[in-house]
């Protein structure tokens, strides 16, 4: 508390410390109804913010299972359940008399493929038959109604190599088995033995190829506004040229589409420069320099009054003027988090494709200068910012193979706030760049 | 408390003169004041959780209206011209002079003042903080806040002289 007790001080606490008025009626009722309206938009945004973290969390596990599903999408061709359960009667083959190393072999290869499982009671019952009974009754197609159709088609096989086994025994010349046409069995799906040169390694080559991407893109940002308006003698608002850059993560979720996201630094700046011409007031005029940190209004030249001469309230005072110039330089700073698609029109060596999605652009940074008559008064910053807004952008991308992994990437794009960076209702400001980003992409095949 | 009308009403109903005229102290009209005392309920209403009992409630909402009234300014911070006032710097005026002054009189010329002086004249004069403490709280320096100071009593001490007359009497009989 100040102890220091001035003549005016002491008038106006006096009389005005206590000072009592009833407000105007009806102002409960506004503030009852905002209490109201305020308590609505914070549940709505809470709700927002659930939403969206569930909505993130279901599409984050949707991607999880694709791509880990994608795989085995690709490699298994053959359908899991009809190879587990041919596996119980594969093992009673493999150890059976008279079956040849090189059919052994192809056996081997096929349960180390299909994995493994509990083996049912009914499969045991089986399993302790002898193989020739087996092969006999499934042959006479006695087979009880709990073998479904493919472990019928699986018994014949198995039979159709028994009694391939027995014949080359009695003529003691081995050969590979032979398949019987399953009718049974799609057309489109493969058969256990129809290529003996099954091999996992190789099946899936095409498919593995550039799953997930990491990319290191920067670009220049060329912007789009610049206005002039007349206002005590003319502004001219600039907005200058800037860079943006980022790490952009990928998905391949098809052949041509992929999704993106990641975080990306960009920034805006504009200059605005404005001329006073004197009118003829009496006295002097005083200018409140910008103190350091203060707020700067990007409007401020709206509210400058119609000088004569200028006297700084710091001191200076630049004398004999008759015109007064003023630079207003302001830099918001974003980092901005894509959602990105892009669609491959052309998926070669040399790629090209569209490209579009939404930003949400949180404000990280925010400084601002004036300069009045060339005399750099202060820093400060840009009041009313908005401190996330959304934009939309647009583009194409061209793409090129510089080896396995690595893809050098360029991207005309265009991006377009959506909405004005400034909360303050006589501004609108919605910038519209012009990026060109070229980038490098590292792929991680799956 | 929170969406409560009948305690929203009775709060509303003991302290809304009082804040009222803070508001007027603050702001450049009747309008202005009653925005801020709106803005200030409302914020009253909502964040009436925050209020820890350490101190008096009037306190509190006390200064909820002034951190109002200082928002609203800084939002609107607009360089603004003062005239050149070292003239008035010596007049002093008699007590009786001072005590014919109604508080309405005394509103109106606060109300007058360039928002930054009208801002740093409250806080010190009438709310009692130092100018390190008005400089932290609009972001200027304690010289600055000296000055505007300064200048704001040069200001009222003009507008009381123009108003009220002059006499070349110490100003140590109002005390």
């Amino acid at each position: 508390m100040t102890t220091e007790n001035h003549p005016i001080d002491h008038l106006f606490r006096e009389k005005l410390g206590s000072f009592e008025q009833n407000p105007p009626v009806g102002l409960l009722d506004q503030i009852s109804q905002e209490v109201v309206f305020r308590n609505r938009v914070r549940k709505i945004n809470q709700i927002k913010i659930y939403v969206g973290i569930a909505a993130a969390m279901v599409l984050v596990s949707m991607a999880g299972w694709y791509s880990g599903h994608l795989n085995e999408f690709s490699e298994n061709k053959t359908p899991a359940r009809l190879q587990k359960e041919v596996t119980p009667i594969q093992q009673n083959i493999v150890s059976a008399p008279g079956v040849s190393k090189e059919q052994k072999n192809h056996l081997v290869a096929l349960q180390q493929n299909s994995g493994t499982r509990a083996v049912t009671t009914n499969e045991k019952q089986k399993i302790k038959q002898p193989v020739k009974q087996r092969s006999v009754a499934s042959a006479s197609a006695k087979n009880n109604g709990t073998v479904n159709q493919t472990a019928v088609s699986s018994n014949e096989m198995v039979t159709n190599a028994a009694a391939t086994s027995r014949n080359t025994t009695d003529s003691k010349e081995v050969t590979k088995p032979e398949i019987k046409s399953d009718k049974y069995q799609k057309k489109s799906e493969p058969r256990y033995f129809a290529n003996s040169q099954f091999n996992p390694a190789t099946s899936t080559k095409k498919e593995e190829k550039t799953s997930w991407g990491l990319k290191a893109e920067v670009s220049p940002m060329f912007a789009s506004q610049n206005q002039a308006a007349a206002i005590n003698g003319g502004t001219n608002s600039k907005s200058m040229n800037t860079v943006s850059g980022g790490m952009i993560a990928s998905l391949k979720v098809s052949k041509r589409v992929s999704i993106s996201s990641g975080i990306r630094y960009s920034q805006m700046s504009q200059s605005t420069h404005t001329n006073y011409y004197m009118n003829n007031t009496s006295g002097i005029v005083y200018l409140q320099p910008v103190e350091k940190s203060a707020n700067i209004s990007r409007d401020v030249t709206l509210y400058l009054p119609s000088i004569s001469s200028i006297v700084y309230s710091n001191g200076m005072k630049p004398a004999n003027t008759t015109s007064f110039a003023s630079d207003i330089a302001q830099e918001f700073k974003y980092l901005e988090i894509p959602l990105q698609a892009t669609y491959r029109l052309i998926d070669n060596k040399l790629s090209f494709g569209l490209t579009g999605g939404i930003s949400t652009n949180i404000l990280v940074g925010n400084n601002a200068s004036i300069t009045e008559n060339g005399i750099k008064l202060s820093n400060g910053n840009t009041d009313n910012l908005r401190n996330v807004i959304y934009s939309g952008a647009a583009g194409l991308e061209f793409g090129y193979d510089l080896g396995n992994r690595l893809v050098l990437t360029v991207e005309p794009r265009v991006k377009q706030y959506m909405h004005s960076v400034s909360s303050n209702d006589l501004i609108n400001f919605k910038p519209l760049q012009l990026g060109i980003f070229t980038g490098i992409t590292y792929s991680f095949n799956y | 408390m929170e969406g409560n009308g009948k305690a929203q009403t009775e709060l509303y109903r003991l302290f809304s003169r009082k804040m009222y005229g803070i508001c007027l102290r603050y702001a450049k009209d009747t309008a202005n004041a009653e925005d801020i005392l709106q803005e200030g309920f409302v914020r009253v209403f909502t964040k009436i959780k925050q209020f820890e009992f350490k101190g008096s409630f009037e306190g509190w909402m006390r200064r909820i209206m002034v951190n109002t009234a200082l928002e609203k300014f800084r939002k609107n911070d607009r360089l603004y011209p003062v005239e050149d006032l070292s003239a008035y710097e010596s007049m002093e005026y008699t007590e009786e002079t001072l005590s014919s002054i109604s508080a309405d009189e005394l509103m109106e010329m606060i109300q007058s003042l360039p928002p930054r002086y009208r801002m740093v004249f409250n806080l010190y004069a009438i709310e009692g903080y130092t100018h390190i403490e008005i400089g932290e709280m609009m972001n200027i320096t304690e010289g600055t806040s000296k000055s505007n100071l300064s200048r704001a009593r040069m200001i009222l001490q003009k507008k009381v002289a123009e108003n009220f007359g002059t006499e070349n009497i110490s100003a140590e009989k109002v005390k």
